[in-house]
């Protein structure tokens, strides 16, 4: 799994194991999407769907 | 009314309170404490609220709290503010109560073989002529009575003293008075046998030694039962308590797992919990999915799936799943913790009815002095030989009667046990007064939205018009809505998101308020928005049929054009939550008046009213509207209660007779609703009404029994069928049939653990 993620809310790039650590991550699908905050992490809990598509096409930028 | 929010509370726990009189004594003596505002006391939970005029109590105070307590004849115990402390206070308190049982159990023990003994000495008296004037038979009565009045019935002794000294009587001043009466002239008999001689009268014919300490043995029975029966009372709020896990296995960095006494648990915090395992604190499910069964807090008996991004309750069961979660809530900020100070308050909370009894409770003893005086003065004066063992007989039994201890045990245990019954099906009834309030109540006012319905739009409908098929058309519009923030656009992506569809990130995307949104998706130019707004972009031949077909139901139509092209028709409504349709029928079949209000459009409302069966509907109704609808029907003569969820209704809530709020389970502590139902489903409404009504009716039944007891039978003991019929009340009988009475009022009470309310 990458190193890195974007939190899908507010765009910021975060480290995924530091975040797993803080309890900043969330499992959905295969993909385990990281946040940098508790903030971020409940907009995203509240309507995952919006956010899903812009890091499927950060994940594909990144490739 | 903010005064009273500010001045500080402090709760206590008591001990060897027994009867409504007893009650009286330790509000006047905490409230004659310096700095003390007002005194609550509640004999079923056996606690005293106190409020503090100065703000911040010191130690000393809290210890004169006790002192005043104390000096009153009874025990007392602080119960601190904050958690963890009241974790430890409740075992404290725990202690207490049973070191009070225990006291109890010794002194039952030996007061019943001393009593048992002397009521066998002195019957076979009767049976063998030689017994009756031996004199060590006189003086063996006398040393199995008096470590029983001494010591067994010490207890009396000291609460009717301290009574004494603030001027007041209780059921211990009853006791005391009648057993030393009886033991006192049975000591002069013995001891001053001359005095009777010169009087003309036999003193080994007035030895009453077996009627004492039967009477104390008796008592002390009576006591011994309750306390044991009434631990039972609280029980509901012991299993709410016992349901919150004691360790969570924390997570932390770097993947080490340890396990975490739950009250080191801090917020963000990640929990693991594996199958079978109690859910330790309100949290967010970060991985895995599983079914959670929260029939505890809801009443719910499906459990619910869970997976990543949902809420969890601390105290819910995780079933069959493995979860991580997110720590959000903790200690006194959980849904648990919040549950159980609720129904705490509710227990100890005053019913109307008993302000009553307080008050006829408190002129009841100096009454029965007075008949009991009046009983023993015309026995003296009209009485048949021999005149003093029948003025005393009466004289002691009216005042053992008269004890008002079932009078004080009846409104309070039921409720207690009728609240604690709610909780555990997530019905939680703030205060006593709504128990009251909702057995009268004839008309149920419904709100629609997030009451009756969902409270969420929900796509029914979907007609694909172009080229595309449905699930692609959907698939484009969800594309198009995804930056939307209007709730219409969260039920496309809902209903995108049920189909396993993946919506795209839109190109560019701009928000018509009102009308509806433009977004460029894959390339494609997609409107999405009412009637008017698709006409001015491509949909030119709008289907009028079905729209208005669509409009008749009740629902939203939705219209998406593609590339200047029809796209596709939808429709979206909210839809009645499942059980809402029985819990209409419920209602009816109990006999209620069933009404709507909504703010929806006639239309809308009363296709919703149909498919759930509902009587009457008020639509078009404006948010303020919805309070001045109550009152109307008030005005009517009705008894309404309301049920709103509970953020926008406050208003109707407050001013109906009883406002039941519909909670997510979450925000339990809503204000204005008297009320709640925790997890939403509707049928706890006819539930709640149920509880209400069969608590009431075991408080009637208790209050009946009670008074019914004490009214018929203290002219008995007085002796007023003697004339007639001959009937002489013995005092040990009136020590057992008051026992008898304040455990039958207590067991009726424990009786509504069992009850069923679903039908």
């Amino acid at each position: 799994m990458a190193a890195t993620m974007i939190d899908p809310v507010c765009d910021m790039i975060v480290d995924v194991a530091e975040a797993r650590d803080a309890g900043l991550t969330m499992e959905m699908g295969d993909r385990e999407y990281a946040f940098c905050g508790q903030g971020c992490l409940l907009k995203f809990a509240k309507a995952p769907q919006s956010y899903i598509p812009k890091v499927d096409a950060w994940l594909a930028a990144q490739s | 009314m903010t005064v009273i929010e500010a001045s500080p509370k402090r709760e206590l726990a008591l001990t060897g309170m027994t009867c409504a009189s007893c009650v009286r004594s330790v509000e006047v003596a905490l409230a004659s404490v310096p700095g003390v505002e007002s005194a609550e006391v509640n004999l079923a939970n056996e606690r005293a609220t106190v409020r503090l005029r100065a703000s911040g109590a010191s130690g000393a105070e809290l210890g004169a709290l006790v002192h005043a307590v104390e000096r009153a004849g009874y025990g007392a115990l602080v119960i601190p503010e904050g958690d963890a402390a009241r974790a430890a206070a409740v075992e404290d308190e725990r202690a207490l109560r049973l070191r009070y049982v225990d006291s109890l159990r010794r002194r039952l023990i030996v007061a019943g073989v001393l009593a048992a003994a002397a009521v066998v000495l002195s019957m076979a008296a009767h049976l063998i002529p030689e017994l009756e004037h031996a004199d060590w038979r006189v003086y063996t009565l006398f040393l199995l009575a008096t470590p029983v009045q001494l010591w067994a019935g010490a207890t009396f002794y000291r609460a009717a003293w301290s009574a004494a000294r603030h001027g007041t009587t209780n059921m211990n001043t009853l006791i005391a008075v009648g057993t030393t009466a009886a033991y006192g002239l049975s000591v002069a008999a013995t001891f001053l046998p001359n005095v009777f001689y010169a009087n003309g009268l036999e003193p080994h014919a007035n030895l009453y030694y077996e009627t004492s300490s039967a009477i104390i043995a008796l008592v002390l029975a009576g006591r011994f039962m309750e306390a044991r029966a009434r631990a039972h009372t609280g029980d509901s709020i012991r299993a709410l308590l016992a349901l919150g896990a004691k360790t969570a296995r924390v997570r932390r960095a770097g993947g080490v797992e340890e396990d975490v006494p739950i009250d080191q648990l801090q917020v963000g915090d990640v929990v693991l919990v594996r199958p079978g395992e109690t859910i330790a604190a309100d949290g967010l499910v970060l991985a895995g999915s599983s079914a959670v069964d929260e029939s505890m807090l809801t009443g719910e008996s499906l459990p619910v799936e869970k997976a990543a991004g949902d809420d969890v309750t601390g105290g819910t069961l995780n079933t069959t799943g493995a979860l991580r979660l997110r720590v959000m809530r903790i200690g006194a900020d959980t849904t648990l913790a919040q549950i159980v100070r609720l129904v705490e308050d509710a227990q100890g909370s005053k019913a109307p009815i008993q302000r009553l009894v307080d008050q006829v409770a408190a002129v009841f003893v100096p009454i029965v002095f007075v008949i009991a005086g009046l009983a023993f003065a015309a026995w003296m004066l009209f009485g048949p030989a021999p005149v003093l063992t029948h003025a005393l007989t009466a004289f002691v039994a009216v005042l053992i009667i008269a004890c008002p201890c079932a009078l004080g045990l009846a409104t309070p245990t039921a409720i207690m046990v009728g609240t604690g019954r709610g909780a555990s099906r997530g019905i939680l009834i703030k205060s006593a007064q709504a128990l009251e309030a909702a057995r009268s109540i004839d008309t149920v006012a419904f709100d629609k939205t997030g009451t009756l319905t969902i409270g969420r739009p929900q796509v029914t409908d979907l007609l694909s018009c172009a080229d595309v098929g449905e699930d692609e058309a959907l698939r484009l519009i969800a594309s198009a809505e995804l930056r939307s923030e209007h709730p219409l656009a969260g039920a496309v992506l809902e209903a995108a998101r049920a189909k396993g569809l993946v919506p795209a990130e839109p190109e560019s995307f701009e928000s018509f308020p009102g009308q509806g949104v433009h977004a460029v998706v894959e390339g494609h130019d997609i409107y999405v928005g009412n009637r008017t707004f698709a006409a001015a972009h491509g949909f030119a031949e709008l289907g009028d049929g079905l729209l208005a077909h669509h409009e008749t139901a009740g629902k939203t139509p939705l219209i998406a054009t593609i590339d200047g092209q029809p796209l596709a028709i939808l429709a979206l409504a909210d839809v009645p939550r499942s059980a809402a349709a029985d819990a209409i029928r419920e209602l009816k079949a109990m006999g209620l008046r069933t009404l709507m209000v909504s703010g929806d459009t006639r239309r809308t409302a009363e296709a919703i009213a149909r498919a759930l069966g509902i009587d009457e509907v008020r639509a078009e109704v404006r948010p303020d509207g919805k309070a001045a609808i109550v009152e109307e029907l008030q005005r009517g003569g009705h008894k309404v209660a309301m049920v709103g969820d509970g953020v926008n209704d406050a208003p109707a809530l407050a001013q109906a007779d009883l406002g039941i709020a519909i909670g997510s389970g979450t925000d339990v502590a809503i204000a204005s609703a008297q009320i709640v139902l925790v997890g939403g489903d509707p049928r706890g409404v006819p539930r709640a009404l149920r509880l209400s009504r069969k608590t009431v009716g075991t408080i009637r039944t208790n209050l009946f029994w009670a008074f019914f007891y004490n009214v018929a039978l203290i002219p008995l003991a007085a002796g007023a069928l003697f004339p007639s019929l001959g009937i002489l009340l013995s005092p040990i009988f009136a020590a057992g049939a008051m026992a008898i009475s304040s455990v039958t009022v207590v067991t009726n009470s424990l009786r509504l653990r069992g009850a069923t309310i679903d039908r």
